[in-house]
């Protein structure tokens, strides 16, 4: 009995052996955790090309970090309302933005601006609110 | 309303009840599908084949009309082999991964709403209108404009959290193989629309 993964192996080995010649592999390795590999190549200007996965995970988790810390700011202030959500919403929108073309990344090589926007937008602006929420209720409603 | 009404501490307990449903669902699964060698190497596989075919995209192709369309075919060749090997051998994982999130999400659901039903847990920085008024204030009797639920908060951490936890243990499907799948799901239902495109 053959394995299904080896039989996908087998099926595409032509394709394989065609296209391994030209593979280019810009993920990021070495020890310690992939996160902080990703941070710390983000925050670098090497110009160091990106491979498609990283660049979606330093996206996502960047505007999960820019939410938890845009929430608790948000409730300690507090800035309220339907236009302190649109603020943030835009903060989501441009922060990543202006980072991708800091480090000078041809949004077309990984899908255009849009794909690179929508990536973890849902997620963060869900945090967000709950982050907001739990700022706002302990520092004005809450004796401690 | 005064201050005393409402009981933040019940805010955190709910979200961490979320978070620990969050993280027992994940481990859940990967006891029962995500660790298994099949799943480890068809997800390696998928990965591997998917940036192949992404490469094979990057590429110029041969000069002339044939040399464009021999890599059309090349690429529909390999993006019709990830998916049917996708399609045949994801379904019991897919099944698996419904069953106990929505299992696990329903049980958690009931159980916060009869713990801190008609508890106002937190207050809403804005004033929520129509279907979020109805959520926020779900449960409660005579609230304020922005006094917020249990169900809402619920449906914030599903929302907020959950996503974040599958993504930061990366034990299940990867982003590829939800792409591949959700694009193999329109081909497979508009076979000839598909080969025309693509």
């Amino acid at each position: 009995m053959v394995s299904p993964a080896k039989q996908l192996q087998k099926s595409s080995s032509s394709a394989n052996e065609q296209a391994e010649g030209l593979m280019k592999d810009h993920r990021v390795k070495g020890p310690g955790p992939r996160l902080l590999l990703l941070f710390r190549k983000a925050s670098s200007h090497t110009g160091a090309p990106w491979d498609k996965e990283d660049l979606l995970d330093v996206l996502h988790w960047m505007r999960q970090l820019l939410a938890v810390v845009a929430g608790c700011v948000w409730g300690v202030l507090p800035l309220t309302g339907l236009y302190a959500f649109l603020g943030f919403l835009a903060l989501c929108l441009l922060l990543p933005y202006l980072w991708y073309q800091s480090q000078r990344i041809d949004e077309e090589e990984f899908g255009g601006h849009q794909a690179l926007a929508g990536e973890g937008l849902a997620p963060a602006l869900a945090s967000f609110v709950l982050v907001w929420i739990i700022a706002y209720t302990f520092s004005h409603y809450h004796q401690w | 309303m005064t201050v005393s009404d409402v009981q933040p501490l019940e805010l955190l307990q709910i979200v961490g009840l979320c978070f620990a449903a969050a993280t027992a669902v994940e481990v859940l699964l990967w006891l029962w599908a995500f660790r298994s060698d099949s799943f480890r190497s068809l997800r390696a596989n998928i990965d591997k084949q998917a940036r192949k075919l992404e490469e094979i995209r990057a590429q110029p192709h041969a000069p002339g009309p044939q040399g464009k369309a021999a890599k059309q075919k090349k690429i529909d060749k390999l993006d019709k082999t990830i998916k049917m090997q996708m399609a045949k051998d994801l379904g019991g994982v897919r099944m698996k991964q419904t069953f106990l999130t929505a299992g696990v999400l329903l049980v958690l659901f009931r159980m916060t709403g009869k713990w801190y039903g008609g508890h106002v847990v937190g207050k809403l920085p804005f004033e929520p209108f129509s279907l979020l008024a109805k959520l926020a204030h779900r449960g409660l009797e005579s609230p304020a404009a922005n006094d917020c639920s249990v169900a809402f908060i619920y449906a914030l951490c599903q929302a907020g959290i959950r996503p974040n936890v599958a993504k930061f243990l990366d034990w299940g499907l990867s982003r590829t193989m939800t792409e591949m799948s959700a694009i193999g799901a329109q081909d497979w239902a508009n076979p000839q629309a598909a080969g025309k495109t693509r």
